[in-house]
């Protein structure tokens, strides 16, 4: 799932915490109604924030749900200095590439960079306002520190980021599968024509 | 400590497991662990002073209004889209009030409750619908979507790790370092709209609106959430699980609406 599939997820979820979960995606902040997530993707991280999340009465009797989410690129070693509480919410929201995605209605909008900082400025938090004992949250926020730590762990035991070729994926899952297969002595066609295959071609045997 | 005792002892099932009881809500039976240390001191039976957020998304006169057809959105600029709801939009800040009597009963649900009635609102499920549903919406409603409910299932048993997601959630605030309660409304407004002035969030309609009030000993358990933190928070989150013999009315009856007041900022 890429990045805009989750997004277009949270529009969809925003509430459902298991749903949003599951596809690594973390609410950091909900007093009412979740307003801030993290998001990851395979090495990368993302913070989203809600910038709208509304009902208007149209006009002509209909209405229109209306959600816009900021997204900004950030790092683990951010989202953890953001959760202890040691930098403001409003600029971990303004580092980095920083673009909105919407939902009108039915329909969701594709993403747009954010060119600057005063089409923002007044719909995230105000200076000084961080992830401490004032802030009302819903979220036990060092549980789902530790979580996402936890998740960057097993991210990183695999070492999967856009520069491993998928075919280098599939050579470190084959080896790890080959451990396996030895150590209960177990037979696996799919394993040893796969990796007979790489014998030949570059030569060396796991 | 003893009453929280005779109330899992009277008002409780029991479960196989001799830690456990059962609280029967009126959608499930929550496990309730009577042993746990960690929840022994912040669990209650009554309680002053909370806040309730009212969640718009569960209104249904408002939301029942048919959706924007994808035609009249063919723009692929979403400041375009955004542009035109703006010019579109007509003032709906009395809707809450206009139909607070008959909604009073959907702005009291729990969490998972809440979301399933948002999924109908917000999106387009109108098939296959939770049965639970059926007997907190209105005829009226159901008719007019043309709602379809699965079949009845056995008794939900929700896992005591997962009770906090099942139950109605409140918040409660405190002054200062001293822990002196926010007691009257002046002063929980005064820190309700603290946190919506600095969270800056005009745009998001979930906090708009709030009750303020009392729940009453015998409605149901209502549990702090544990904190982590070194520093004590100024405010805290309360989950209650409301007996299912017990009338909805008999809560929200002693709360009263307030809107966001934008003049205090």
């Amino acid at each position: 799932m890429n990045l805009e599939k989750k997004i277009e997820n949270i529009f969809g979820n925003m509430s459902n915490l298991e749903t949003l979960n599951s596809y690594n995606c973390r609410t950091l902040l909900d007093i009412s109604e979740p307003l801030m997530f993290a998001i990851n993707e395979l090495n990368k991280y993302y913070l989203a924030y809600t910038l709208q999340n509304r009902t208007a009465l149209l006009k002509n009797g209909n209405k229109a749900d209306v959600v816009e989410v900021l997204i900004v690129n950030t790092s683990i070693s951010e989202i953890k200095r953001l959760l202890e509480g040691q930098m403001d919410i409003r600029d971990a929201l303004s580092c980095g590439d920083m673009y909105r995605m919407g939902k009108v209605g039915n329909k969701v909008f594709p993403r747009k960079n954010v060119k600057s900082f005063e089409e923002i400025e007044n719909k995230i938090p105000k200076i000084g306002v961080r992830f401490d004992r004032e802030l009302p949250n819903k979220v036990n926020i060092r549980k789902a520190l530790r979580l996402i730590e936890s998740e960057a762990k097993i991210y990183d035991s695999f070492a999967i980021s856009e520069s491993t070729f998928k075919e280098e994926f599939i050579q470190i899952k084959v080896k790890k599968l080959k451990k396996f297969e030895n150590l209960f002595n177990m037979e696996n066609y799919f394993v040893k024509t796969f990796d007979f295959r790489n014998e030949e071609k570059d030569g060396s045997q796991y | 400590m003893e009453k929280l005792q005779e109330f899992y002892k009277q008002k409780c099932e029991s479960h196989q497991n001799q830690d456990l009881v059962l609280l029967k809500t009126d959608f499930e039976k929550i496990e309730i662990d009577t042993n746990d240390s960690l929840y022994s001191e912040i669990r209650f039976l009554e309680l002053n002073n909370l806040v309730r957020f009212l969640n718009p998304k569960v209104n249904l006169e408002k939301q029942s209004a048919p959706q924007i057809p994808d035609d009249d959105l063919e723009m692929q600029d979403l400041d375009l889209a955004l542009e035109m709801v703006d010019e579109l939009e007509v003032p709906s800040e009395e809707a809450v009030n206009d139909s607070l009597k008959e909604m009073m009963p959907l702005y009291f649900l729990p969490s998972h409750i809440e979301k399933k009635i948002k999924d109908i609102t917000c999106g387009t499920k109108r098939k296959k619908i939770d049965y639970r549903l059926k007997k907190i919406l209105p005829q009226s409603f159901i008719g007019k979507l043309n709602l379809n409910f699965i079949q009845e299932q056995d008794e939900v048993i929700v896992e005591y790790d997962f009770r906090a997601d099942h139950s109605i959630s409140f918040f409660k605030f405190y002054k200062n370092d001293e822990y002196d309660e926010c007691v009257n409304f002046d002063e929980i407004e005064k820190k309700v709209n603290e946190v919506k002035f600095k969270l800056n969030v005009k745009y998001v309609e979930s906090m708009d609106h709030y009750f303020i009030g009392d729940i009453k000993e015998e409605v149901g358990l209502i549990e702090r959430d544990e904190v982590e933190d070194n520093d004590d928070p100024l405010y805290f989150h309360f989950s209650l699980w409301k007996l299912k013999d017990i009338d909805l009315a008999t809560i929200f009856n002693d709360f009263s609406l307030y809107p966001f007041n934008k003049e205090v900022i």
